[in-house]
Protein backbone atom coordinates (compact mmCIF):
# COMPACT_ATOMS: atom_id res chain seq x y z
CA UNK A 1 0.00 0.00 0.00
CA UNK A 2 1.21 3.65 -0.28
CA UNK A 3 -0.76 6.49 -0.17
CA UNK A 4 0.38 10.39 -0.59
CA UNK A 5 -1.18 12.81 1.28
CA UNK A 6 -1.30 16.29 -0.73
CA UNK A 7 -1.31 18.82 2.10
CA UNK A 8 -2.85 22.56 1.23
CA UNK A 9 -1.73 25.19 3.94
CA UNK A 10 -4.43 27.07 5.34
CA UNK A 11 -3.43 30.11 7.15
CA UNK A 12 -7.05 31.98 7.23
CA UNK A 13 -10.85 31.66 7.22
CA UNK A 14 -13.79 33.37 6.18
CA UNK A 15 -16.80 33.14 4.70
CA UNK A 16 -17.63 34.33 1.29
CA UNK A 17 -20.10 33.34 -1.93
CA UNK A 18 -18.16 30.16 -2.98
CA UNK A 19 -15.79 27.52 -1.17
CA UNK A 20 -12.33 27.36 -2.33
CA UNK A 21 -8.65 27.87 -1.50
CA UNK A 22 -6.25 30.73 -2.47
CA UNK A 23 -3.38 31.88 -1.08
CA UNK A 24 -3.34 30.36 2.09
CA UNK A 25 -7.45 31.74 2.55
CA UNK A 26 -9.96 29.30 2.78
CA UNK A 27 -13.21 30.60 1.72
CA UNK A 28 -16.42 28.96 2.91
CA UNK A 29 -19.66 29.13 1.54
CA UNK A 30 -21.63 29.04 4.68
CA UNK A 31 -25.41 28.78 3.61
CA UNK A 32 -23.96 25.65 0.82
CA UNK A 33 -22.79 23.89 3.64
CA UNK A 34 -25.38 24.76 6.43
CA UNK A 35 -27.61 23.12 3.53
CA UNK A 36 -25.88 20.52 2.84
CA UNK A 37 -25.56 19.73 6.82
CA UNK A 38 -29.84 20.25 7.51
CA UNK A 39 -30.31 17.18 4.94
CA UNK A 40 -30.11 15.20 8.15
CA UNK A 41 -33.79 15.39 9.23
CA UNK A 42 -32.53 15.00 12.42
CA UNK A 43 -31.34 18.38 12.81
CA UNK A 44 -33.03 21.55 13.73
CA UNK A 45 -30.57 24.05 13.29
CA UNK A 46 -26.90 24.68 11.87
CA UNK A 47 -24.55 27.62 12.72
CA UNK A 48 -21.42 28.14 11.28
CA UNK A 49 -18.84 30.25 13.08
CA UNK A 50 -14.98 30.64 12.61
CA UNK A 51 -12.31 31.17 14.73
CA UNK A 52 -8.78 31.71 14.75
CA UNK A 53 -5.17 31.14 16.67
CA UNK A 54 -4.68 34.17 18.83
CA UNK A 55 -8.29 35.44 19.35
CA UNK A 56 -10.21 35.79 22.16
CA UNK A 57 -12.49 32.90 21.68
CA UNK A 58 -13.62 30.23 24.01
CA UNK A 59 -15.35 27.52 22.17
CA UNK A 60 -17.58 24.91 24.04
CA UNK A 61 -18.54 21.87 24.70
CA UNK A 62 -16.30 20.85 21.55
CA UNK A 63 -17.33 17.41 20.69
CA UNK A 64 -14.98 16.27 17.74
CA UNK A 65 -12.21 17.87 16.05
CA UNK A 66 -11.74 16.66 11.95
CA UNK A 67 -9.27 17.62 9.55
CA UNK A 68 -10.96 18.23 5.93
CA UNK A 69 -9.59 15.44 3.74
CA UNK A 70 -10.88 13.81 0.49
CA UNK A 71 -9.80 11.12 -2.23
CA UNK A 72 -7.70 12.51 -4.89
CA UNK A 73 -7.45 9.03 -6.54
CA UNK A 74 -7.22 5.95 -5.05
CA UNK A 75 -9.96 3.25 -3.87
CA UNK A 76 -12.67 4.31 -1.62
CA UNK A 77 -13.25 7.80 -0.08
CA UNK A 78 -12.38 8.99 3.24
CA UNK A 79 -14.21 8.09 6.47
CA UNK A 80 -15.40 5.32 4.44
CA UNK A 81 -19.08 3.62 5.96
CA UNK A 82 -19.57 7.28 7.01
CA UNK A 83 -19.12 9.80 3.93
CA UNK A 84 -17.42 7.04 1.40
CA UNK A 85 -18.27 3.39 0.79
CA UNK A 86 -16.82 0.82 2.72
CA UNK A 87 -14.06 0.45 0.71
CA UNK A 88 -11.07 -0.30 1.58
CA UNK A 89 -9.22 2.71 1.64
CA UNK A 90 -5.37 3.90 2.45
CA UNK A 91 -3.75 3.74 -0.79
CA UNK A 92 -3.54 6.65 -3.68
CA UNK A 93 -3.51 10.00 -3.31
CA UNK A 94 -5.37 12.17 -0.34
CA UNK A 95 -5.76 15.79 -0.01
CA UNK A 96 -5.73 17.42 3.47
CA UNK A 97 -6.15 20.64 4.47
CA UNK A 98 -3.59 21.52 6.92
CA UNK A 99 -3.28 24.09 9.36
CA UNK A 100 -7.43 24.06 10.44
CA UNK A 101 -10.01 21.95 11.78
CA UNK A 102 -13.65 21.27 11.80
CA UNK A 103 -15.00 21.56 15.31
CA UNK A 104 -18.39 19.62 16.39
CA UNK A 105 -19.75 21.42 19.69
CA UNK A 106 -23.29 21.36 20.67
CA UNK A 107 -25.21 20.03 24.02
CA UNK A 108 -26.24 16.10 23.77
CA UNK A 109 -26.01 15.32 27.42
CA UNK A 110 -24.87 16.53 30.57
CA UNK A 111 -20.72 15.93 31.71
CA UNK A 112 -19.68 15.77 28.35
CA UNK A 113 -16.79 17.12 25.31
CA UNK A 114 -13.92 19.71 25.99
CA UNK A 115 -13.25 23.40 26.18
CA UNK A 116 -10.82 24.85 23.08
CA UNK A 117 -9.34 28.55 24.34
CA UNK A 118 -7.92 30.32 21.19
CA UNK A 119 -5.21 32.45 23.61
CA UNK A 120 -4.80 32.45 27.22
CA UNK A 121 -3.22 29.88 29.70
CA UNK A 122 -5.76 27.23 28.61
CA UNK A 123 -4.82 28.18 24.42
CA UNK A 124 -1.20 26.68 25.66
CA UNK A 125 -2.79 23.02 26.42
CA UNK A 126 -4.25 22.89 23.13
CA UNK A 127 -3.34 21.90 19.94
CA UNK A 128 -6.29 22.95 18.31
CA UNK A 129 -5.78 26.66 19.94
CA UNK A 130 -3.26 26.72 16.71
CA UNK A 131 -5.19 25.73 14.11
CA UNK A 132 -7.83 27.60 12.09
CA UNK A 133 -11.40 26.88 13.00
CA UNK A 134 -14.47 25.89 11.27
CA UNK A 135 -17.08 25.75 14.17
CA UNK A 136 -19.94 24.02 13.21
CA UNK A 137 -22.73 24.39 15.84
CA UNK A 138 -25.23 21.56 16.07
CA UNK A 139 -29.06 21.75 17.58
CA UNK A 140 -30.74 17.72 16.86
CA UNK A 141 -34.37 17.94 16.81
CA UNK A 142 -36.34 17.75 19.76
CA UNK A 143 -37.33 13.99 20.74
CA UNK A 144 -34.57 12.75 18.86
CA UNK A 145 -33.48 9.87 20.08
CA UNK A 146 -29.66 9.98 22.24
CA UNK A 147 -28.46 7.03 20.11
CA UNK A 148 -29.50 9.01 16.67
CA UNK A 149 -28.54 12.76 17.91
CA UNK A 150 -25.31 11.47 18.59
CA UNK A 151 -24.72 9.62 15.30
CA UNK A 152 -26.10 13.25 14.03
CA UNK A 153 -23.49 15.41 15.55
CA UNK A 154 -20.73 12.58 13.98
CA UNK A 155 -22.04 12.36 10.40
CA UNK A 156 -22.49 16.47 10.56
CA UNK A 157 -18.23 16.77 11.53
CA UNK A 158 -17.27 14.32 8.62
CA UNK A 159 -19.75 15.22 5.83
CA UNK A 160 -18.22 19.41 6.76
CA UNK A 161 -14.59 18.13 6.40
CA UNK A 162 -14.99 16.22 3.64
CA UNK A 163 -17.20 19.20 1.92
CA UNK A 164 -14.23 21.56 2.25
CA UNK A 165 -11.56 19.22 0.63
CA UNK A 166 -13.56 18.43 -2.37
CA UNK A 167 -14.01 21.89 -2.79
CA UNK A 168 -10.31 22.61 -2.86
CA UNK A 169 -9.28 19.55 -5.24
CA UNK A 170 -7.56 21.84 -7.52
CA UNK A 171 -4.94 23.57 -4.94
CA UNK A 172 -1.97 23.00 -5.25
CA UNK A 173 0.01 20.75 -2.48
CA UNK A 174 2.21 22.65 -0.21
CA UNK A 175 3.64 19.75 0.92
CA UNK A 176 3.41 15.91 -0.31
CA UNK A 177 4.16 13.05 2.68
CA UNK A 178 4.70 9.85 1.21
CA UNK A 179 3.67 6.64 3.17
CA UNK A 180 4.03 2.90 2.31
CA UNK A 181 3.26 -0.04 3.95
CA UNK A 182 4.45 -2.94 2.03
CA UNK A 183 2.97 -6.57 1.85
CA UNK A 184 4.16 -8.76 5.55
CA UNK A 185 5.79 -10.94 3.46
CA UNK A 186 8.34 -8.04 2.60
CA UNK A 187 8.13 -6.69 5.86
CA UNK A 188 9.64 -9.29 7.61
CA UNK A 189 12.48 -9.87 5.00
CA UNK A 190 13.03 -6.09 5.44
CA UNK A 191 16.05 -4.86 7.65
CA UNK A 192 16.69 -8.11 9.47
CA UNK A 193 19.46 -6.36 11.53
CA UNK A 194 16.42 -4.31 13.00
CA UNK A 195 13.94 -5.38 16.00
CA UNK A 196 10.82 -5.53 14.69
CA UNK A 197 8.22 -3.57 16.02
CA UNK A 198 4.37 -3.48 16.03
CA UNK A 199 1.84 -1.23 17.84
CA UNK A 200 -0.91 -1.89 19.53
CA UNK A 201 -4.14 0.53 18.70
CA UNK A 202 -5.84 0.60 21.91
CA UNK A 203 -10.05 2.47 21.07
CA UNK A 204 -12.37 3.23 23.18
CA UNK A 205 -15.57 1.12 22.88
CA UNK A 206 -17.56 1.32 25.89
CA UNK A 207 -21.02 2.40 24.85
CA UNK A 208 -22.70 5.41 23.69
CA UNK A 209 -20.93 8.64 23.38
CA UNK A 210 -17.70 6.53 24.59
CA UNK A 211 -17.23 4.79 20.98
CA UNK A 212 -14.97 4.54 17.89
CA UNK A 213 -15.87 3.26 14.86
CA UNK A 214 -13.86 0.98 12.37
CA UNK A 215 -14.90 1.26 8.81
CA UNK A 216 -18.39 2.76 9.99
CA UNK A 217 -18.28 -0.65 12.52
CA UNK A 218 -18.68 -0.46 15.92
CA UNK A 219 -15.30 -1.21 17.76
CA UNK A 220 -16.87 -2.75 20.66
CA UNK A 221 -18.29 -5.32 17.68
CA UNK A 222 -14.68 -6.22 16.41
CA UNK A 223 -11.77 -8.43 17.43
CA UNK A 224 -8.61 -7.07 17.48
CA UNK A 225 -7.22 -6.90 13.62
CA UNK A 226 -4.41 -5.97 11.34
CA UNK A 227 -4.95 -2.66 9.56
CA UNK A 228 -2.13 -0.97 7.36
CA UNK A 229 -1.45 3.06 9.12
CA UNK A 230 -2.32 4.65 5.78
CA UNK A 231 -5.63 3.20 6.23
CA UNK A 232 -6.12 5.25 9.54
CA UNK A 233 -4.35 8.44 7.54
CA UNK A 234 -7.55 8.12 5.35
CA UNK A 235 -10.60 8.07 7.89
CA UNK A 236 -10.64 4.20 8.82
CA UNK A 237 -11.30 5.10 12.28
CA UNK A 238 -13.73 7.15 13.25
CA UNK A 239 -14.05 8.59 17.13
CA UNK A 240 -17.62 9.04 18.50
CA UNK A 241 -16.06 9.37 21.58
CA UNK A 242 -17.55 12.66 23.48
CA UNK A 243 -16.52 12.26 27.02
CA UNK A 244 -13.31 13.40 28.67
CA UNK A 245 -11.96 15.92 26.33
CA UNK A 246 -8.58 16.10 27.59
CA UNK A 247 -7.59 12.05 26.85
CA UNK A 248 -10.16 11.10 24.17
CA UNK A 249 -9.01 10.52 20.41
CA UNK A 250 -11.12 11.99 18.11
CA UNK A 251 -11.04 11.76 14.66
CA UNK A 252 -8.28 14.58 13.73
CA UNK A 253 -6.20 12.68 16.22
CA UNK A 254 -6.81 9.53 14.74
CA UNK A 255 -5.79 11.09 11.14
CA UNK A 256 -2.25 12.63 12.69
CA UNK A 257 -1.70 9.51 14.86
CA UNK A 258 1.70 10.66 16.45
CA UNK A 259 2.69 7.20 17.18
CA UNK A 260 2.23 5.98 13.75
CA UNK A 261 4.32 9.01 12.79
CA UNK A 262 7.05 8.40 14.76
CA UNK A 263 7.34 4.80 13.82
CA UNK A 264 7.81 5.87 10.61
CA UNK A 265 10.29 8.15 11.03
CA UNK A 266 12.21 5.31 12.97
CA UNK A 267 11.43 2.76 10.36
CA UNK A 268 14.64 1.54 8.83
CA UNK A 269 16.79 3.19 10.86
CA UNK A 270 15.90 1.91 14.37
CA UNK A 271 13.39 -0.10 13.90
CA UNK A 272 11.62 -2.30 11.23
CA UNK A 273 7.81 -1.04 11.80
CA UNK A 274 5.76 -4.00 10.86
CA UNK A 275 2.07 -3.21 11.84
CA UNK A 276 -0.69 -1.76 13.45
CA UNK A 277 -3.15 -4.04 15.56
CA UNK A 278 -5.89 -1.91 17.09
CA UNK A 279 -8.37 -3.55 19.92
CA UNK A 280 -11.22 -2.09 21.37
CA UNK A 281 -11.48 -1.16 25.13
CA UNK A 282 -14.66 -2.88 26.20
CA UNK A 283 -16.73 -2.78 29.77
CA UNK A 284 -16.77 -7.03 30.26
CA UNK A 285 -14.40 -8.77 31.66
CA UNK A 286 -14.75 -11.69 29.43
CA UNK A 287 -14.47 -8.76 26.64
CA UNK A 288 -11.76 -7.38 27.89
CA UNK A 289 -9.70 -11.10 28.50
CA UNK A 290 -10.49 -12.13 24.92
CA UNK A 291 -9.53 -8.78 23.08
CA UNK A 292 -6.06 -8.15 25.14
CA UNK A 293 -5.19 -12.13 24.27
CA UNK A 294 -6.37 -11.64 20.77
CA UNK A 295 -4.53 -8.47 20.28
CA UNK A 296 -0.90 -10.00 22.04
CA UNK A 297 -2.02 -13.01 19.90
CA UNK A 298 -1.91 -11.05 16.65
CA UNK A 299 1.73 -9.66 17.75
CA UNK A 300 2.76 -12.99 18.31
CA UNK A 301 1.90 -13.86 15.01
CA UNK A 302 3.94 -10.82 13.32
CA UNK A 303 6.91 -12.42 15.55
CA UNK A 304 7.72 -8.57 16.39
CA UNK A 305 9.99 -8.00 19.77
CA UNK A 306 8.53 -5.32 21.05
CA UNK A 307 5.62 -3.46 20.93
CA UNK A 308 4.03 0.13 21.62
CA UNK A 309 0.63 0.49 23.45
CA UNK A 310 -1.38 3.58 23.27
CA UNK A 311 -4.28 3.69 25.57
CA UNK A 312 -7.50 5.86 25.00
CA UNK A 313 -9.29 7.48 28.24
CA UNK A 314 -8.92 6.29 32.05
CA UNK A 315 -10.35 4.19 34.76
CA UNK A 316 -11.74 1.18 33.09
CA UNK A 317 -9.52 0.97 30.33
CA UNK A 318 -6.83 0.89 32.50
CA UNK A 319 -7.57 -2.54 33.09
CA UNK A 320 -7.40 -3.57 29.43
CA UNK A 321 -3.61 -1.16 29.03
CA UNK A 322 -2.51 -3.71 31.48
CA UNK A 323 -3.61 -6.77 30.47
CA UNK A 324 -2.38 -6.02 26.81
CA UNK A 325 1.37 -5.39 28.62
CA UNK A 326 1.30 -8.75 30.88
CA UNK A 327 0.25 -10.90 28.51
CA UNK A 328 2.76 -9.07 25.75
CA UNK A 329 5.87 -9.48 28.80
CA UNK A 330 4.73 -12.93 29.22
CA UNK A 331 5.02 -13.75 25.22
CA UNK A 332 8.31 -12.44 25.20
CA UNK A 333 7.05 -8.73 23.68
CA UNK A 334 8.45 -5.73 25.01
CA UNK A 335 6.32 -3.10 25.57
CA UNK A 336 5.83 0.33 25.54
CA UNK A 337 3.01 1.94 27.63
CA UNK A 338 1.18 5.08 26.47
CA UNK A 339 -1.26 7.05 29.13
CA UNK A 340 -2.20 9.83 31.29
CA UNK A 341 -2.50 10.02 34.47
CA UNK A 342 -5.24 11.03 37.49
CA UNK A 343 -2.62 11.60 40.05
CA UNK A 344 -4.83 14.58 41.95
CA UNK A 345 -3.97 18.09 41.86
CA UNK A 346 -0.82 17.59 43.58
CA UNK A 347 0.24 14.34 41.30
CA UNK A 348 0.53 12.34 44.93
CA UNK A 349 -2.45 9.81 44.11
CA UNK A 350 -2.08 6.80 42.54
CA UNK A 351 -1.86 7.61 38.95
CA UNK A 352 -3.96 4.88 36.88
CA UNK A 353 -6.73 2.56 38.64
CA UNK A 354 -4.43 -0.59 37.69
CA UNK A 355 -1.09 -1.59 37.41
CA UNK A 356 1.21 -4.66 36.66
CA UNK A 357 4.88 -4.84 38.00
CA UNK A 358 5.72 -5.62 33.83
CA UNK A 359 5.03 -1.95 33.04
CA UNK A 360 8.82 -0.69 33.48
CA UNK A 361 8.48 1.48 30.12
CA UNK A 362 5.62 4.29 30.66
CA UNK A 363 5.35 7.02 28.66
CA UNK A 364 2.85 9.80 30.22
CA UNK A 365 0.86 12.61 28.73
CA UNK A 366 0.07 14.48 32.24
CA UNK A 367 -2.27 14.86 34.83
CA UNK A 368 -5.37 15.61 33.87
CA UNK A 369 -6.30 16.98 37.60
CA UNK A 370 -3.81 19.52 37.26
CA UNK A 371 -6.32 22.39 37.94
CA UNK A 372 -6.12 25.52 35.82
CA UNK A 373 -7.96 29.04 35.66
CA UNK A 374 -8.98 30.33 32.13
CA UNK A 375 -9.80 33.77 32.35
CA UNK A 376 -13.11 35.52 30.40
CA UNK A 377 -12.94 35.61 26.71
CA UNK A 378 -14.62 38.57 24.89
CA UNK A 379 -16.49 35.78 22.25
CA UNK A 380 -17.42 32.42 23.58
CA UNK A 381 -18.78 29.98 20.69
CA UNK A 382 -21.29 27.76 22.02
CA UNK A 383 -22.36 27.30 25.37
CA UNK A 384 -20.82 28.35 28.72
CA UNK A 385 -23.55 27.35 30.55
CA UNK A 386 -21.96 23.38 30.18
CA UNK A 387 -18.79 24.61 32.17
CA UNK A 388 -20.31 23.24 35.46
CA UNK A 389 -21.00 19.55 34.23
CA UNK A 390 -18.33 19.52 31.68
CA UNK A 391 -15.90 16.59 32.37
CA UNK A 392 -13.03 18.11 34.78
CA UNK A 393 -15.22 21.30 35.73
CA UNK A 394 -17.50 20.86 38.98
CA UNK A 395 -20.30 22.73 40.60
CA UNK A 396 -18.97 26.06 40.79
CA UNK A 397 -16.55 25.97 38.14
CA UNK A 398 -17.92 29.10 35.83
CA UNK A 399 -16.94 32.24 38.63
CA UNK A 400 -18.66 35.51 38.74
CA UNK A 401 -16.64 37.40 36.65
CA UNK A 402 -16.10 34.91 33.71
CA UNK A 403 -13.16 32.90 34.42
CA UNK A 404 -13.79 29.24 34.82
CA UNK A 405 -11.54 27.02 37.20
CA UNK A 406 -11.20 23.76 35.83
CA UNK A 407 -8.86 20.21 35.74
CA UNK A 408 -6.91 20.46 32.31
CA UNK A 409 -9.32 17.56 31.84
CA UNK A 410 -11.58 19.74 30.53
CA UNK A 411 -9.72 20.69 27.62
CA UNK A 412 -9.80 19.09 24.31
CA UNK A 413 -6.29 17.09 23.76
CA UNK A 414 -4.50 18.61 26.80
CA UNK A 415 -3.47 14.69 27.70
CA UNK A 416 -4.21 12.66 24.52
CA UNK A 417 -2.66 9.62 25.00
CA UNK A 418 -1.19 9.51 21.49
CA UNK A 419 1.36 12.02 22.48
CA UNK A 420 -0.96 14.73 20.20
CA UNK A 421 -0.24 17.44 22.97
CA UNK A 422 0.85 21.32 22.93
CA UNK A 423 3.37 20.86 26.38
CA UNK A 424 5.53 17.47 26.28
CA UNK A 425 8.90 16.83 27.28
CA UNK A 426 11.52 14.69 25.88
CA UNK A 427 14.19 12.32 28.15
CA UNK A 428 17.42 12.63 26.29
CA UNK B 1 -31.51 -10.80 42.54
CA UNK B 2 -31.03 -6.35 42.05
CA UNK B 3 -30.05 -4.35 44.64
CA UNK B 4 -30.91 -0.45 45.01
CA UNK B 5 -28.87 1.66 47.47
CA UNK B 6 -30.52 4.88 48.15
CA UNK B 7 -27.07 6.33 48.46
CA UNK B 8 -23.76 7.12 46.61
CA UNK B 9 -22.11 5.00 43.98
CA UNK B 10 -19.59 4.57 46.94
CA UNK B 11 -22.36 2.53 48.53
CA UNK B 12 -23.19 0.31 45.67
CA UNK B 13 -19.72 -0.32 45.18
CA UNK B 14 -19.12 -1.27 48.79
CA UNK B 15 -21.97 -3.49 48.18
CA UNK B 16 -20.42 -5.58 45.13
CA UNK B 17 -16.75 -5.82 47.36
CA UNK B 18 -19.07 -7.91 49.70
CA UNK B 19 -20.41 -10.00 47.24
CA UNK B 20 -17.16 -10.81 45.45
CA UNK B 21 -16.08 -12.02 49.11
CA UNK B 22 -19.51 -13.90 49.02
CA UNK B 23 -18.26 -15.76 45.87
CA UNK B 24 -19.89 -13.63 43.21
CA UNK B 25 -18.15 -12.54 40.22
CA UNK B 26 -18.04 -9.46 38.48
CA UNK B 27 -19.36 -9.36 35.16
CA UNK B 28 -17.72 -6.43 33.85
CA UNK B 29 -15.17 -3.95 35.22
CA UNK B 30 -16.92 -1.33 38.26
CA UNK B 31 -14.79 1.88 37.39
CA UNK B 32 -16.44 3.52 34.30
CA UNK B 33 -14.37 4.72 31.50
CA UNK B 34 -13.75 8.47 31.17
CA UNK B 35 -16.21 8.83 34.11
CA UNK B 36 -14.71 10.43 37.54
CA UNK B 37 -16.66 10.04 40.86
CA UNK B 38 -17.45 13.40 41.10
CA UNK B 39 -18.89 13.46 37.28
CA UNK B 40 -21.44 10.52 37.33
CA UNK B 41 -23.78 10.35 40.69
CA UNK B 42 -24.96 6.51 39.53
CA UNK B 43 -23.06 3.30 39.05
CA UNK B 44 -24.66 -0.54 38.44
CA UNK B 45 -22.72 -3.51 38.98
CA UNK B 46 -23.55 -6.60 37.83
CA UNK B 47 -21.98 -9.97 39.26
CA UNK B 48 -23.00 -13.57 38.71
CA UNK B 49 -22.70 -16.75 40.70
CA UNK B 50 -21.93 -20.51 40.18
CA UNK B 51 -25.42 -21.95 40.82
CA UNK B 52 -24.19 -24.76 42.15
CA UNK B 53 -21.08 -22.78 44.76
CA UNK B 54 -22.13 -23.63 48.10
CA UNK B 55 -19.93 -23.02 51.32
CA UNK B 56 -20.71 -26.29 52.41
CA UNK B 57 -20.43 -27.88 49.33
CA UNK B 58 -17.74 -31.18 50.12
CA UNK B 59 -16.36 -30.20 46.54
CA UNK B 60 -13.75 -28.01 46.44
CA UNK B 61 -14.93 -26.86 43.00
CA UNK B 62 -18.20 -26.23 43.94
CA UNK B 63 -16.88 -24.29 47.08
CA UNK B 64 -17.12 -20.40 47.64
CA UNK B 65 -14.03 -18.48 47.30
CA UNK B 66 -13.45 -15.13 46.18
CA UNK B 67 -12.52 -14.54 42.08
CA UNK B 68 -8.98 -13.04 42.57
CA UNK B 69 -9.31 -10.98 39.66
CA UNK B 70 -12.69 -9.10 40.68
CA UNK B 71 -11.84 -8.57 44.41
CA UNK B 72 -8.61 -6.57 42.72
CA UNK B 73 -10.47 -5.11 40.61
CA UNK B 74 -13.15 -4.02 43.46
CA UNK B 75 -10.20 -3.27 45.58
CA UNK B 76 -8.37 -0.20 42.72
CA UNK B 77 -12.08 0.80 42.03
CA UNK B 78 -12.92 1.91 46.04
CA UNK B 79 -9.66 2.99 45.97
CA UNK B 80 -10.49 5.46 43.42
CA UNK B 81 -14.11 6.34 45.03
CA UNK B 82 -11.86 6.68 48.36
CA UNK B 83 -9.14 9.77 46.62
CA UNK B 84 -11.98 11.45 45.11
CA UNK B 85 -15.15 13.54 45.63
CA UNK B 86 -18.28 11.14 44.78
CA UNK B 87 -21.08 12.48 43.70
CA UNK B 88 -24.35 11.53 45.69
CA UNK B 89 -27.37 11.82 43.28
CA UNK B 90 -29.57 13.88 46.10
CA UNK B 91 -27.19 16.44 45.39
CA UNK B 92 -27.65 16.88 41.47
CA UNK B 93 -29.93 18.50 39.50
CA UNK B 94 -32.57 16.32 38.26
CA UNK B 95 -31.95 17.72 34.49
CA UNK B 96 -28.74 16.45 34.93
CA UNK B 97 -29.71 13.03 36.84
CA UNK B 98 -31.72 12.44 33.74
CA UNK B 99 -28.67 12.28 31.64
CA UNK B 100 -26.64 10.60 34.00
CA UNK B 101 -28.88 7.72 34.02
CA UNK B 102 -29.42 7.31 30.47
CA UNK B 103 -25.53 7.24 30.49
CA UNK B 104 -25.25 4.42 33.29
CA UNK B 105 -28.11 2.53 31.36
CA UNK B 106 -26.37 2.78 27.89
CA UNK B 107 -22.37 1.82 29.54
CA UNK B 108 -24.49 -1.21 31.33
CA UNK B 109 -26.25 -2.37 28.12
CA UNK B 110 -22.93 -4.85 26.99
CA UNK B 111 -22.80 -6.44 30.14
CA UNK B 112 -26.59 -6.87 30.77
CA UNK B 113 -27.47 -7.89 26.87
CA UNK B 114 -24.45 -10.66 26.89
CA UNK B 115 -25.52 -11.81 30.14
CA UNK B 116 -29.02 -12.89 28.27
CA UNK B 117 -31.40 -9.66 29.45
CA UNK B 118 -33.31 -7.40 27.42
CA UNK B 119 -32.02 -3.81 27.93
CA UNK B 120 -35.73 -1.71 28.39
CA UNK B 121 -35.56 0.46 25.42
CA UNK B 122 -37.28 4.19 27.00
CA UNK B 123 -36.34 5.82 23.59
CA UNK B 124 -33.81 8.55 25.61
CA UNK B 125 -34.15 11.84 23.63
CA UNK B 126 -32.16 15.09 23.70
Amino acid sequence: MKLEVHKVAVRRLAFGAETGIRDGLLTIDAKRLQSLLLEDARLADVKLELAHPGESVRIMPVKDAIEPRCKLDGPGEVFPGFVGPVETVGQGRTLALGGMAVLTAGRLVAAQEGIVDMSGPGAEYTPFSKTCNLVVLLTPREGVKLHEAEETCRLAGLKAAHFLAVQCKSARADAVESYSFPPLAQAMQAHPDLPKVAYVYMLQSQGLLHDTWVYGVDAKRILPTLISPTEVMDGAIVSGNCVSACDKNNTYVHLNNPIIKALYERHGKEINFVGVVITNENVTLADKQRSSSYAINLARMLGVEAVVISEEGFGNPDADLVLNCVKAEKAGIKTVLVTDEYAGANGASQSLADSCVEGTAVVTAGNANQTVILPPMDRVIGDIGQADVIAGGFFGSRRADGSLEVEIQAILAATNELGFTRIGAYTI
Amino acid sequence: MCFLHDGSALAVLTSARDAVHAGWHLAHHPLYGNYRPHQQPYRSVLLSRDPFASDESPSEIFRVSPDPWSLRLMEAALAVYGSDRVLDPRDVPETLLRACSQIDRELMRLPIEQSGWPVNEENPVV
